[in-house]
């Protein structure tokens, strides 16, 4: 387009009739105008692409409730397949949807920015079930998959994938709470303690007393805008920002469901 | 299955196991340990009989007067001992099983950052309380697995395979105990970085 400009703009010169010459001048910084915000849009389109990182529905299985590969993994009902992917047998699978997950997914609306969280739940209108939600946040809490390959397992558009897996999360950690095998409970008579004790005591005969060992556990985390939380998450040590955690391990299971 | 109970194959995998019974999680990482484990430390003062401790690594921070004697860690380096030879080899003893069951804190730690993938991403910052849940979830489900599925699908799917047999029985319930033993006769320079005095 520039070189056509410049063409017009050397026979305009050309030209001897100084009002024709005027009016090719005005014609050109029109053309040059039109280039100009036609190449800036061409720019803003293609920067914006790079951050276009999501899948529609035409890239996707037509419906998530059919033909899914988490379909397949769920319809397959294989322990071995439940443990790789989401950390859980099936039985322990199906206790957290039936020990209250499955209550509040179909009970609880799923708050949006662009509606009000009064509303009757339309769990009909979902395009997961309950089984399907626990399994999309199993899914994410036990790899470090990108929400677009959870898209592609689960057949889920974009926001609909944040939105449940922020859904599915809090509702997770309600069932979890009012869960007595996912509770996390300080020892309480005295007899626990000396049973721990004696699990470790039969393999290591002198820890007489010994009854759980304890540890730090940093994990990484991103680096603050803010100075102040910046400050306070960074650890000199290790070099690297860090959220702290200690942790204090029994030596015990549940020893009657080994099978042994 | 009809194999032997020995109190030791139970026990290596109840150890596995490792449910937790108490974490004070979403510090920021520049606390300090002995800060974070504060909520831990009211506990082994106010809620544990006299006589019981947990087991530390030596940079476990246990320095304070109220907690001494609550958590014990293997002697440091550079640490003296003053005692008569049979003292100092029992100290040493005793080191050896302090250091190897503090191993089980490690598997536990393994077996939450293994399984939970997420963790290794970064954290994000800008939310605390949904950090926190997330941390939450993970340390229940943590939990709900050790009660409920068994530690993981080695243990079931493995394990009866490799007891089929009288020999392989021995091998199965012996073999951590032999590796360790072996690497304990061998240990000949742990002694070295303390610096025993022998009284007699």
């Amino acid at each position: 387009m520039d070189a056509v400009a410049f063409q017009f703009m050397q026979e305009a010169e050309d030209e001897e009739d100084a009002i024709e010459a005027d009016m090719y001048n005005t014609q050109l910084s029109a053309a040059l105008l039109i280039t100009g915000a036609e190449a800036s849009r061409d720019l803003r389109i293609e920067r914006r692409n790079q951050t276009r990182n999501y899948l529609c529905r035409p890239q996707l299985q037509p419906n998530p409730r059919h033909n899914t590969p988490w379909q397949a993994l769920f319809n397959s009902r294989n322990d071995r397949a439940f443990i790789t992917t989401m950390g859980f047998d099936v039985k322990t699978f199906e206790l957290i949807v039936r020990s209250g997950f499955g209550a509040c997914w179909l009970n609880q609306p799923i708050p949006r920015a662009d509606a009000s969280t009064r509303g009757e739940s339309r769990p009909g209108g979902r395009s997961l079930d309950a089984w399907g939600a626990l399994g999309l946040v199993l899914h994410y809490l036990n790899s470090t998959m990108l929400e677009i390959s959870l898209q592609q397992i689960f057949a889920l558009i974009p926001t609909t994938v944040s939105r449940y897996i922020t859904f599915g999360l809090q509702i997770l950690l309600e069932t979890l709470r009012a869960l007595p095998d996912a509770a996390i409970q300080w020892l309480v008579h005295d007899m626990e303690f000396q049973d721990n004790s004696d699990l470790v005591v039969a393999r290591h005969p002198r820890l007489h007393g010994a009854f759980a060992s304890i540890d730090g556990l940093n994990l990484p985390t991103q680096t603050s805008d803010n100075p102040e939380i910046e400050n306070a998450t960074y650890n000199g040590w290790l070099s690297e920002h860090f959220i702290s955690s200690v942790i204090v391990f029994s030596p015990r299971g549940e020893c009657s469901q080994i099978p042994i | 299955m009809s194999a032997v109970k020995s109190p030791f194959n139970l026990i290596s995998q109840v150890q596995l196991k490792g449910v937790i019974i108490a974490v004070n999680f979403n510090a920021p990482g520049s606390w300090h340990d002995s800060c974070v484990a504060q909520p831990i430390y009211e506990k082994l003062l106010k809620e544990t009989p006299d006589g019981f401790y947990l087991v530390a690594d030596t940079a476990f921070p246990r320095g304070s007067v109220e907690i001494e004697g609550r958590i014990v860690a293997p002697i440091k380096t550079g640490e003296r001992l003053r005692g008569t030879n049979e003292e100092i080899e029992e100290r040493f003893a005793y080191d050896r099983e302090l250091l190897s069951y503090r191993q089980t804190a490690e598997w536990g730690m393994r077996s939450i950052q293994g399984s939970f993938g997420r963790l290794r991403m970064p954290l994000q910052i800008n939310d605390k309380n949904a950090r926190g849940d997330l941390l939450e979830i993970c340390f229940r489900l943590h939990n709900l697995r050790a009660r409920r599925v068994g530690y993981n699908k080695i243990e079931k799917v493995y394990m009866p395979e490799w007891k089929k047999t009288l020999d392989d029985e021995e091998i199965w319930n012996h073999f951590e105990d032999m590796v360790f033993g072996d690497q304990q006769q061998k240990d000949r320079v742990s002694r070295f970085h303390v610096h025993p005095e022998y009284q007699n």
